[in-house]
Formats: structure tokens, C-alpha cells, sequence
């Protein structure tokens, strides 16, 4: 394990410091691009061109009165959205951004960024229920079984680049990725982006927090900084979420060009963040038993048709895939 | 017994609104069981103004802005009917070149209200961008609401006799912009909204209302004739100067929340018909009967309806006394309330997510609702 500048790196990039400008920049980079899809402008008072805006409205949640309701349970309520924005990071930590550029790399890091998200409905339905609010309760029974019916096509079609790159190491996935698995298995590529955009709760899979319906979702009753944390959980899952599919799907920080990979890798991010974007302006959202038959109906056989394909594809050119 | 009791334990039930993003001042008292509602119970009244009791102390004209809020977004219209059934009653004859300008102004009204709609009830949905979209549209009509009577949402054009002002050749000239920039502008809109799969999986089949239904809670206007009845009285018993006109509004069978939009959509494209027909034929002469402006009326009643962007909406008028000054009774008929009370029908064994979708496609409108 490379453990030059581990401090830098856990400090800075690619650790806490990144991903909290990280969240901040994407959330004004994200309300600037859907400003232009709707036709207004945006954030643009405060610093150059608004750039201080989701600063300032960070510090605005860190000075604001904390009002919960009678019946909530305020030792969970309190302490979930922080134990969601840690465990968020987590994942961020086995991502390998760049060729030396990665907190931590052992041997089965596909398998540990997967363990830790599959904790994160929990955190939701505890903060549903602790809420003492019937819509966050509602919110939060959503949440949990959204994200745990997408986590079964997710995982599965995180076999593929697994079972095509002979490793459960993200590093190894990113080096063995010659030509990218999106390419080689578009199938699995599409379960995962999909599932992934159920997990992460963004449209159309914004079900848990549907406005029209559910107030804020689990999110309601949080105020003050909880909100902020809880936000800034929202944008770290989807952070992890794009970076785990560049890397599993898009070949990580390959690319033309010597010590470039950390530029690359963050194109590719860009590139998905952007249709990310597109996808909040222009699309409704489904309902909820439409995504659970989804599931079930769709996801889990083509996630299982995709694990189908990687196996024949590695019995067919058995040499380009073991030659690696 | 025991299983009684099991579901019993099951049910949940809250308020959903007044507070609610998604209800305007209206609270709807729910029973689910998981996902499906089991019972709903409305509520309204939060905004109830008593418009009809405050004209009736007020003289005729002293009751026009009054009319008007009864809805704001369509405000020419609502202003329509209550100047028909003053000039019924008064004996007040309205020039004709007053009448094109009153239907001009309200096929504005009514395209107005209307794209207002579509893009409230794509933001139901989730497309935020088509609510942007339609509501930039709107602008060009509250900027030719300003031109023609000075205010951009409370038009307060319509008066009894004929209209405050006269039209002009800037008028006209806007208005074909208008007409030539929505026809491009529903392209897009079906584009963005009708064509998107995950729109027609929310909206088909879902909220149905039967033909009996529909007849049965007195819908009126789009309701109706997406359950497959043509109710538009613009056609049925023209008022006005609509019987100059050769429109054809839609009627569909389904009775589902598709079937609403869709109407919806061609009812601006309707209006732009009967606006292409009359711009060109508004004949010359006076735009206004002189009234005094303490207008008396003799004993007796009247009663005028008027087609709305989003239903049928009737004003009775009734005097006791020769040559009073006030009305001694005001009704008015809404479209909303009959609309409205279907929710406790058709909203049971639905999901919770249908709630926001379905009544949306009704056009309910909570200031109408309780006036």
C-alpha cells in the first residue's frame, strides 16, 4: 500500500477537503446548468458569477434555529444525517482518482465500497421514523425499499467488470480496462447507471422526497445544519455513485497522456454529472410500485443476462481477457 | 374479526395540506394503508372571501373588481359572465365591436390560464423545466394584458356597456406574435411533456371518470369533455359573438388524466382559432354603451354563464326594488367545487403518489373553490 503523503491525501484530495468543495461546487455547477435548461440564470449575487452562493448558504443552515417536532427522537435524529455523511464518504476512499492519487487500495476494495453502501437505506429509515413525523416516516419506508430493490440489480451488474478485469480490486478493474466495459458490456453498464440513479434518489427515481406528495420526504422535519449534513450526504453518495461507475464502466483514469489520469477521470465525472443534470430538468417521476415492478421485472433478469454475457464474452477471447 | 383488527392496525391516517407543497389552502384528511388510500375527507374553506355577500353592498360597478378575484389567473373571463348578467338585467345594449373585443380579450384570458396550467401540473409531475417553459410563456400575455388595460394580472378590462379602452393596431400586432410564438411553443411542450413515457405511465389510465361520473358531480368545461360529453356552452347556447366563429373543441372518451391534458392543450389551440377569426372582422363603432356610473336597475332577475378555461361559470342576479342601485342577492356557480368533491371518489384505492397528479389534472382552483 502507497503511503506517501497518506496526510495530503486523506486532508485534501482525494479526502475530506475535495469531496466538501467537491459538494458545494456541484450543487452550484448543478443549479447553474439547470438554471439554463429552464431558461433563467441563477445564483449570480454573490461572489464572481455566484460562486460563493452554496457557501453562503452553508453557513445560513449553520446558524439556524434547530426546530423539531414533540415526538422526534432527537438522539437519532441528531446524529443520522452526520452517521450518513460519514458513511458516504467511505466509499470515496477506496476510488482510485488517479494512478497514486487514492486513500486506500487492498485487494477486494469493489466489495468494501458495496458493503458500506448497502447500509445506507438503514440510515434512511431511521431518520424517517426517529423524525416523529408521518411524512418523513412515509419518506423514509420509500427510501428504504427503493434503494434496497435497486442494491440487488446494482450489485449484480458490478459482478461484470469484476468477472471481465479478473479482480475485485478497483485499481486492478481500472488497469485491466483496455477497452471500456461499457462498450464491451453496455447492458450491465445501463443496470448500473440506472440502479445507481435509484440509490442516489435523483430523477426520476426521486420518489422518497417527491415534493408534490411528501413535503421534503425523510428530509422534512431536519432543520438547521442536520438539513445541511443531510444534503451534503445527498451530493457525497452522488460523488461516490458517478465515480464508482467511471471507474467500473468508463475506465477510470485511463487516457491519453502521462500523469493526466486525475484529469481524465474528472472529465468522465463531468460528463455524468451533466446528464445527471439533464435528467433533474426534463423528467417526471415514477411511482413507486412502477419502479419496485421495474425492479423485479427488468433490472434483475438484464442484470442477470449481463453476468451471462461478461462469461461468454471472457470464454470467447480468452486470451485478450487473461493476456492483462 | 382478528383480521379486521390487523388491517386496522395498518391504516394511517393524516392531513395532507393546508401546509403542504403540493395543495394550495385546502387540507385533505387521508386514510392510507401503505400506499393505497383507503378514505379521503376534503376540507376547504381556508380562503373563503364572501365575494357574493361583499357585492351585494356594493353598487354594480363597485362589484367589478370584486368578480374578478375569484380566480385571478383567468380574470377576464370571471368578469365576463357578471357584466352579461348586469346588462340582462339593467336592459343595457353592448355594441359590437365591444363584444370582439370582450371575446379577444378573453380567448387571451382563457390561453393564459391555460399554458398556467400545464406548466403547474408538469411541476406536479417532476418536469421542472416545462413549469419554467410555460410560465415564460405566460409573460406574453400579462405584457399585452398591460398594454391593453394597464395591469398585468387583474386586467380589469371588461366594464358594464362594453370594455374600458379601445383596441389599436399595436394590440393586433402583439397578438399575432402571441399567436405565432404558442404554436411553435405547444410543439415543444408536447415534445417535452406528452411524448415523455415516463409522463404517459403517471397519466394514462389513471384518475379515470366515467361519462355517468362526470354527468353525475356536474363537471363542466375540459372535465367533461374528456369523459366524452361535449359541454363547451360556447357551442351548446353562444353567448356574446361566439356563434361568429367556426371552432370545434375536443372531446375525448377516456376520462383519464391524459385525456385532460390533452384537451387542455387543444383548447389554447382552439383559442387561437377563434383569435385568427376575429382579429380581422373586429367591425368599427363605439367600444362602449355610456352608463351612468350609479347604474339602477328595476325589480327583477338574471342569470348569465360563461364557458371558463376550466369549466362553466354562472352569475344569478336578483333585485327587490325598482331602481336600485345594489343587487339584493349574488350567486355564483364555480366550476371548481363540483370538480373538486370527485377527489372523495375517485382518489380512494389509488396510490399516495396518484394524489398530487390526479387532482392537478382537474384544474381545481382553491380561490374559486371557496370564493
Amino acid at each position: 500500500m502507497n503511503t506517501d503523503f497518506l496526510f495530503i491525501k486523506v486532508a485534501v484530495f482525494p479526502g475530506v477537503l475535495f469531496v466538501l468543495f467537491g459538494c458545494l461546487y456541484l450543487m452550484y455547477f448543478e443549479r447553474k446548468t439547470i438554471a439554463r435548461i429552464h431558461g433563467r440564470i441563477g445564483p449570480q449575487y454573490v461572489g464572481y458569477g455566484g460562486l460563493l452562493q452554496t457557501i453562503a448558504d452553508l453557513m445560513k443552515l449553520m446558524f439556524k434555529e434547530w426546530i423539531f417536532p414533540k415526538t422526534a427522537k432527537k438522539a437519532a435524529l441528531f446524529l443520522t444525517p452526520i452517521a450518513l455523511f460519514l458513511l458516504a464518504f467511505l466509499p470515496l476512499s477506496v476510488v482510485p482518482w488517479g494512478e497514486n492519487w487514492y486513500v486506500a487500495d487492498f485487494s477486494v476494495t469493489l466489495i468494501f465500497a458495496f458493503v458500506v453502501i448497502a447500509a445506507i437505506p438503514f440510515l434512511s429509515l431511521l431518520l424517517g421514523w426517529s423524525s416523529g413525523s408521518k411524512y418523513s416516516l412515509i419518506g423514509g419506508y420509500r427510501a428504504a425499499s427503493q434503494q434496497i430493490v435497486f442494491e440487488v440489480p446494482l450489485f449484480l451488474s458490478a459482478l461484470t467488470p469484476a468477472i471481465l478485469a479478473n479482480s475485485l480490486s478497483l485499481m486492478d478493474i481500472t488497469k485491466n480496462q483496455k477497452i471500456w466495459f461499457l462498450v464491451l458490456n453496455p447492458i450491465a453498464a445501463f443496470v448500473f447507471f440506472v440502479s445507481m440513479l435509484a440509490m442516489m434518489e435523483r430523477q426520476p427515481f426521486d420518489i422518497p422526497e417527491a415534493e408534490s406528495e411528501l413535503v421534503f420526504g425523510w428530509k422534512t422535519e431536519l432543520s438547521g445544519i442536520f438539513f445541511g449534513w443531510s444534503i451534503f450526504a445527498g451530493y457525497t453518495i452522488m460523488i461516490g455513485g458517478s465515480a464508482l461507475f467511471v471507474v467500473l464502466f468508463m475506465g477510470g483514469f485511463n487516457g491519453p497522456g502521462n500523469n493526466l489520469g486525475v484529469l481524465w477521470f474528472m472529465l468522465k465525472l463531468a460528463l455524468i454529472w451533466l446528464i445527471l443534470f439533464a435528467m433533474r430538468a426534463v423528467l417526471p417521476r415514477y411511482r413507486m410500485d412502477q419502479i419496485l415492478r421495474m425492479s423485479w421485472r427488468l433490472m434483475i433478469p438484464l442484470s442477470l443476462v449481463s453476468i451471462g454475457l461478461s462469461i461468454g464474452l471472457l470464454f470467447a477471447f480468452p486470451n485478450f481477457f487473461r493476456g492483462v | 374479526m382478528t383480521e379486521n383488527k390487523e388491517r386496522s392496525s395498518s391504516l394511517v391516517s393524516f392531513s395532507y395540506g393546508p401546509q403542504h407543497p403540493g395543495t394550495h389552502p385546502y387540507s385533505l384528511l387521508l386514510t392510507v394503508d401503505g400506499d393505497r388510500i383507503e378514505k379521503v375527507e376534503a376540507q376547504i374553506g381556508y380562503v373563503h372571501r364572501g365575494l357574493a355577500k361583499q357585492a351585494e353592498s356594493r353598487t354594480f360597478i363597485q362589484a367589478l373588481p370584486i368578480m374578478e378575484r375569484s380566480c385571478f389567473i383567468d380574470s377576464v373571463n370571471h368578469q365576463f359572465g357578471y357584466v352579461m348578467a348586469v346588462e340582462k338585467l339593467a336592459g343595457i345594449e353592448v355594441p359590437e365591436r365591444a363584444e370582439y373585443l370582450r371575446v379577444i380579450a378573453a380567448e387571451l384570458s382563457r390561453m393564459n390560464s391555460l399554458i398556467s396550467w400545464f406548466g403547474g401540473y408538469a411541476a406536479e409531475t417532476g418536469i421542472n423545466s416545462a413549469f419554467m417553459w410555460a410560465w415564460k410563456d405566460r409573460e406574453m400575455f400579462l405584457d399585452l394584458f398591460g398594454h391593453l388595460a394597464g395591469s398585468r394580472v387583474s386586467v380589469m378590462y371588461l366594464t358594464i356597456g362594453g370594455v374600458r379602452w379601445d383596441w389599436n393596431d399595436k394590440l393586433t400586432n402583439l397578438t399575432w406574435e402571441i399567436i405565432d410564438y404558442m404554436e411553435e411553443r405547444l410543439k415543444i411542450h408536447k415534445k417535452l411533456v406528452m411524448k415523455n413515457s415516463i409522463f404517459k405511465k403517471r397519466t394514462k389510465g389513471v384518475g379515470v371518470v366515467s361519462k355517468e361520473k362526470a354527468l353525475e358531480y356536474a363537471f363542466t368545461g375540459p372535465n367533461l369533455r374528456a369523459s366524452g360529453v361535449q359541454g363547451d356552452i360556447r357551442i351548446l347556447e353562444p353567448y356574446s359573438v361566439y356563434d361568429h366563429f367556426k371552432f370545434t373543441p375536443k372531446v375525448m372518451t377516456e376520462g383519464d388524466n391524459w385525456a385532460r391534458t390533452m384537451i387542455r392543450l387543444h383548447d389554447i389551440e382552439t383559442s387561437m382559432e377563434i383569435l385568427k377569426q376575429a382579429l380581422p372582422e373586429i367591425p368599427e363603432g363605439e367600444y362602449k354603451t355610456k352608463v351612468p356610473l350609479k347604474l339602477r336597475a328595476n325589480a327583477g332577475e338574471a342569470y348569465a354563464r360563461v364557458e371558463l378555461s376550466r369549466g362553466v361559470m354562472g352569475y344569478y342576479i336578483r333585485t327587490v326594488e325598482d331602481k336600485s342601485t345594489k343587487p339584493y342577492r349574488v350567486k355564483i356557480r364555480g366550476p371548481s367545487f363540483s370538480h373538486f368533491q370527485i377527489v372523495e371518489d375517485i382518489l380512494v384505492g389509488t396510490h399516495m403518489a396518484d394524489i398530487p397528479i390526479i387532482k392537478g389534472s382537474l384544474d381545481v382552483c382553491p380561490a374559486d373553490l371557496d370564493r
